[in-house]
């Protein structure tokens, strides 16, 4: 927009500049019913239909010394509930599950199964139920060190969402949702892609802190992974940087990796007689290239921080993708370029269901489809607009090595050259996911009816925060 | 433009629309929309004495028939009874104040003016 103030220095100097803004003229419109209605009411909330994710982190700890592991009383035919509990040193309890290969502290979860067989003839499982309790004394040798991945293995119902037992940060699997009996009922809890973008909304209280001590807040990608590879457009965290800016990082692969693929036959006696099975092993010669994709916000206005305040960040993708678009337009289905049947033998001889396992792997399509991926990022400080990006790539997690990918809050991962390191130490109030993402005129609203009544927001009257 | 509201009430809302003849760019708009305070001052058509003063208006969503197209927004503002409380013509100013470049506003409508009557 073109402005013209003569008066400006006194009128001793005319201020010309070219003029279009009467291509920008409004005028009325007389349809009653072609609005929104419900974001100018600003005396009530909307009801998000989106929204998937609510719940406070406030008190939460980022500290584990303990684990309390309870028992499941699984509903298997014939188990023996026998009401065991112990509790371990978290250190001690996570080493034990450590194997060549991975740190099980990268990928443990609130909700993993634990098998214990320290009583002759009897299998017990059981659950993390809490942390920080005092120690028993109790070994843990007793326990199997294969690790069932999730409670939902025993029912029909639905996978539960991790709980939060008070420790931050709060992990969960994104498509943990499905019942592990057929037929597979339930929707995902956390959709590996939305239709169109997604909001995250947070409330924190830093109190005296520095900013310093902000960390990494949001997490999205695979967990724990140290292979560039495997966690290449995988991987996305949000953080504060020590003099109060708002940071994203992602880790992008600019150059394929480069994958040798063997095949050899070899000999299976356990059916009873001989059969040959074909192995078909890949290996990375040559990870490729990657990069640190990077941006920050502005300098938080220090007059809207001081007490609690709401942070909101949208993506939203260029393009709406629906049903089968949304795997295969710059979605996962790119990444697979194997499609293996682990029970061939089954299908052919006993008439089974093929079990189809996909291999994902970084490639020239995933690369080609990534303007499939595009969209705009945006924050919000209160409900106003501070940081806007367009063409900004949107991470799909997708399923390479055996780290699960989550959505974390609260607290980074480790590995990828330590970016995503770090915990969050402020106040976390509040935590929403909404899997749409919100305009602005949404985004203002939401703050105003949903969070300025809640919390304790210092921005006066928002209006007064000059951004 | 001619807006009728009768006196006392608070309906139908003020809604305005950006002209769509394909001059303007609407999506750059919309960004700058983004990060903007939008105020309506009223003044007596006759007299020119303010009747209203910078007072707060809203932005709302476009219902939209299809999608991928782009997103509308319509500048709207709903007055209380006490602002139609008195019988008169009064022409309408709307100020948008874009936070994105410093000092920077546009004043709407251009090209024809708005009177909104109480009656």
């Amino acid at each position: 927009m073109n402005n013209q103030d003569i008066l400006r220095s006194r009128g001793s100097r005319l201020d010309l500049r070219l003029d279009n803004s009467e291509n920008n003229d409004y005028e009325l419109s007389h349809d009653n019913y072609d609005y929104n209605a419900s974001v100018i009411d600003f005396n009530n909330e909307i009801t998000y239909g989106s929204l998937k994710i609510n719940e406070t982190l406030s008190g939460c700890t980022n500290v584990r010394d303990t684990v309390t592991l309870t028992e499941y009383n699984a509903p298997i035919s014939g188990y023996t509930y026998s009401n065991l509990s112990f509790i371990f040193q978290y250190d001690e309890f996570v080493n034990y599950f450590s194997t060549t290969g991975f740190t099980y502290s990268d990928l443990i979860l609130n909700n993993d199964v634990f098998t214990y067989e320290g009583i002759v003839d009897e299998v017990h499982y059981f659950y993390i139920s809490n942390f920080n309790e005092s120690v028993t004394g109790t070994t843990i040798t007793d326990f199997s060190t294969t690790i069932l991945p999730g409670k939902c293995v025993f029912t029909e119902d639905c996978c539960v969402q991790d709980p939060i037992l008070g420790v931050k940060p709060w992990s969960y699997q994104i498509n943990h949702g499905l019942g592990d009996i057929e037929p597979k009922y339930c929707d995902y809890i956390i959709d590996r892609r939305p239709e169109k973008g997604w909001t995250i909304d947070l409330v924190f209280n830093k109190g005296l802190l520095p900013w310093s001590d902000g960390g990494v807040f949001y997490y999205l990608g695979v967990k724990g992974e140290t292979d560039p590879s495997l966690y290449g457009d995988n991987n996305l965290s949000f953080k504060f940087s020590d003099d109060g800016r708002i940071i994203w990082n992602v880790i992008h692969y600019v150059t394929n990796p480069t994958y040798v693929t063997t095949t050899t036959m070899v000999p299976n006696y356990t059916l009873g007689y001989l059969r040959y099975e074909t192995v078909v092993t890949t290996t990375c010669t040559d990870p490729g290239e990657f990069i640190i994709s990077s941006g920050s916000t502005d300098v938080l206005s220090s007059i809207c921080t001081t007490d609690d305040f709401n942070i909101t960040i949208v993506f939203d993708r260029d393009l709406r993708l629906t049903d089968c678009s949304i795997p295969n337009v710059g979605g996962w289905n790119d990444l697979i370029v194997d499609e293996t049947i682990t029970n061939p033998w089954e299908v052919v001889e006993l008439q089974e269901s093929p079990n189809e396992v996909f291999t994902e792997r970084l490639n020239v399509k995933w690369d080609e489809e990534r303007y499939g991926r595009l969209g705009t990022l945006k924050i919000y400080l209160n409900g106003r607009p501070i940081y806007k990006l367009k063409n900004w790539e949107e991470v799909i997690p997708s399923t390479r090595g055996f780290q699960p990918f989550i959505q974390q809050w609260g607290g980074g991962v480790e590995g990828y050259n330590d970016i995503h390191n770090g915990d969050c130490n402020f106040n976390i109030l509040g935590i929403k996911y909404f899997d749409e993402p919100m305009d602005f005129v949404h985004v203002y609203h939401h703050h105003i009816t949903s969070i300025k009544p809640n919390y304790n927001i210092s921005c006066p009257g928002i209006d007064l925060c000059n951004y | 433009m001619e807006f009728f509201i009768r006196k006392g009430s608070s309906e139908p809302i003020l809604k305005m629309r950006l002209i769509d003849d394909a001059k303007n760019d609407k999506s750059s708009f919309n960004d700058r929309l983004e990060n903007a305070d939008i105020r309506l001052s009223m003044y007596h058509y006759e007299t020119m004495e303010p009747h209203l003063l910078n007072e707060v208006c809203n932005i709302t969503t476009r219902t939209k028939k299809y999608d991928q197209t782009t997103d509308e927004y319509y500048i709207v503002y709903k007055f209380n009874s006490n602002q139609t409380s008195i019988i008169g013509k009064y022409e309408g100013v709307i100020t948008i104040y874009f936070n994105d470049i410093e000092s920077n506003k546009l004043i709407l409508p251009i090209k024809e003016k708005l009177f909104i009557n109480i009656i």
